[in-house]
């Protein structure tokens, strides 16, 4: 991740400048957090080259974020479902068996920098904010899929980077009519947005059944607790109404008015069936 | 916020990161005259105007703002409890953590939501610029004593709150409404504006109105639009007012493309379906 000495804020490789303070690129930094000292020999042209493009991978970059949803879930998932991410990049990758470890320590580094600065923009975070949280992340990672320091990865560990993590987060942001009603504003949009808009099935299939069904209440607390657990095997109240109001602001069916109504009795349901 | 060069930037960018260019601070001279401006002026340092405006110039801020200001008549309470509202509102449209204050964004989206809003009254009632000035003022006295800080505690007294929303009421009465329909309307033409602005902003809920009278004979179709508006009232609202269900009727069929003759023809059984006893059930 690049970093301006200027203002010492995000920067994305492809910037020519700085946004905040103008600083040229050529005083941007590389912040490395550790990822590459882990495993210095992965780092080698040609395994950058093929990790670059299982990176890029949308499926890869939705298995990480339900990855790091589940390990918030439930710290214990850092281990348990690590095989899930292996899947994916098994069917990412165009030769899954050439250096498998090294390669998939890289798409993993690459795809977890995209994602932290993706959000470290959008959420104006700051490096002294985030690098500390970013180093543990790659301690995770290395203790998952390298095997490194498994017994410094308690459960303490894993839970102080989870509250940690999902304190970044807060703020008052509302993207969403409905949004007031979140308690935890506002930790999950990004998150349930790559998903949402990933899932045009889903959205089909929720219009159908609203415009056969009064009950359109019902349907989305179902879908939000269903969803919860099936994307990011959670049962966080906050996360299922999160996927319920990205849900409806998919569906064309509700007018921004009639979604304030429904809210109420969603976030109602939710909490009831969560309890 | 987009640069020349279409690249998305964030509301507190300075330079364009992909063509350098500098954001430029649009011309803020006009809004200086805000009388916002002069009750709280570091509202409108750089920084803040360009959250404040961001906001105030979304549709959805503005038609909040005319909600606002329709409560206050019905209740002037409201002048302070639906604050929180606003400011619900506000958030949706500044992202995470905005590096201004909240106080000072807020009162500059405020500020100017209220100027245009005014602006706009004035002339569509053709009020005099010392008419429009006087009633501005006396609402930014009203909102400066509910939003912004005060040294000495002075409280704000629902009477006065009731005194200015009934001099407003008097400045928007006219003998004869836009519609033909409006002859059967007994507050000429108070809410037709805001209405219109409402239902233009949400196609989404015309939509919901269009599929729910296509097809059906002309009485049920009275009967969905009758219920469309009635709903639409209460939310509005929240607590219902005939003449305002039947402005709502009027301007949803006006928008679903009824012929004014149509309007008129039918515009006894619209009111008739607009006329409850109690509450509707919603
Ligand atoms: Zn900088
Ligand atoms: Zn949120
Ligand atoms: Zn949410
Ligand atoms: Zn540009
Ligand atoms: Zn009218
Ligand atoms: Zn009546």
């Amino acid at each position: 991740m690049l970093e301006c000495n200027g203002c010492s804020k995000y920067q994305k490789t492809e910037w020519n400048c700085c946004p905040y303070c103008g600083s040229p690129s050529k005083d941007f930094t590389i912040l490395t957090a550790g990822e590459r000292e882990i495993f210095p020999e992965a780092f080698e042209p040609q395994i950058l080259l093929s990790a670059m493009n299982v990176a890029n991978e949308k499926a890869f970059s939705l298995a990480l974020i339900q990855y790091i949803q589940q390990i918030i879930a439930s710290p214990a998932n850092l281990f348990d479902l690590r095989s899930r991410i292996v899947e994916v990049y098994i069917h990412c990758s165009a030769n899954p068996s050439f250096l498998y470890t090294r390669s998939l320590w890289v798409s993993l580094v690459l795809a977890s920098d995209s994602y932290f600065l993706t959000k470290a923009i959008m959420y104006r975070w700051s490096s002294p904010q985030l690098e500390p949280l970013r180093q543990k992340w790659y301690q995770m990672l290395a203790a998952a899929f390298l095997g490194l320091r498994q017994d410094e990865l308690t459960e303490e560990f894993i839970k102080d980077w989870t509250r940690d993590f999902t304190e970044l987060h807060k703020c008052m942001v509302r993207p969403l009519m409905g949004c007031h009603l979140c308690q935890s504003k506002c930790v999950f949009q990004y998150d349930v947005k790559q998903f949402v808009v990933q899932s045009t099935d889903l959205v089909e299939q929720l219009t159908a059944q609203l415009s056969q069904s009064d009950t359109a209440t019902d349907v989305f607390a179902k879908v939000g607790i269903e969803q919860s657990n099936d994307w990011f095997s959670s049962n966080d109240k906050d996360l299922a109404y999160c996927i319920a109001t990205h849900l409806i602001s998919e569906i064309d069916l509700l007018s921004r008015d009639a979604s304030i109504i429904i809210s109420d009795k969603i976030r109602r349901l939710i909490q009831e069936r969560l309890q | 916020m987009k640069c020349q060069c279409e690249t998305y930037l964030l509301l507190d960018w300075q330079y364009c990161p992909v063509c350098t260019a500098p954001v430029l601070i649009t011309d803020q001279s006009d809004e200086l005259k805000s009388r916002g401006f002069h009750r709280f002026p570091a509202a409108f340092a750089p920084l803040s105007y360009r959250f404040g405006k961001h906001v105030a110039d979304q549709s959805w801020f503005y038609a909040t703002f005319c909600q606002y200001v329709l409560l206050i008549k019905f209740d002037p309470t409201q002048l302070v409890y639906f604050r929180s509202t606003l400011l619900d509102r506000y958030f949706c449209f500044v992202g995470p953590n905005p590096p201004v204050a909240t106080n000072e964004a807020f009162w500059c989206a405020i500020s100017l939501v209220t100027d245009r809003y005014f602006r706009r009254r004035a002339a569509i009632y053709s009020w005099s610029s010392s008419q429009e000035q006087q009633i501005v003022e006396a609402w930014y006295d009203l909102i400066d004593l509910a939003f912004l800080v005060h040294e000495k505690n002075t409280v704000l007294e629902t009477s006065k709150i009731a005194e200015w929303s009934s001099r407003l009421d008097e400045m928007q009465t006219q003998e004869t409404g836009p519609h033909l329909a409006c002859q059967l309307c007994e507050s000429k033409c108070k809410y037709g504006e805001d209405i219109k602005f409402m239902i233009t902003n949400d196609p989404l809920a015309i939509g919901e109105a269009r599929s729910s009278v296509e097809g059906k004979s002309d009485s049920q179709q009275i009967e969905q639009l009758a219920w469309f508006a009635r709903l639409w009232t209460e939310r509005t609202l929240c607590l219902y007012d005939e003449d305002f269900a039947f402005c709502m009727s009027i301007n949803v069929a006006d928008r679903l493309g009824w012929s004014p003759e149509r309007v008129h023809q039918l515009m006894v059984p619209i009111r008739e379906s607009c006329h409850i006893d109690s509450c509707p059930e919603v």
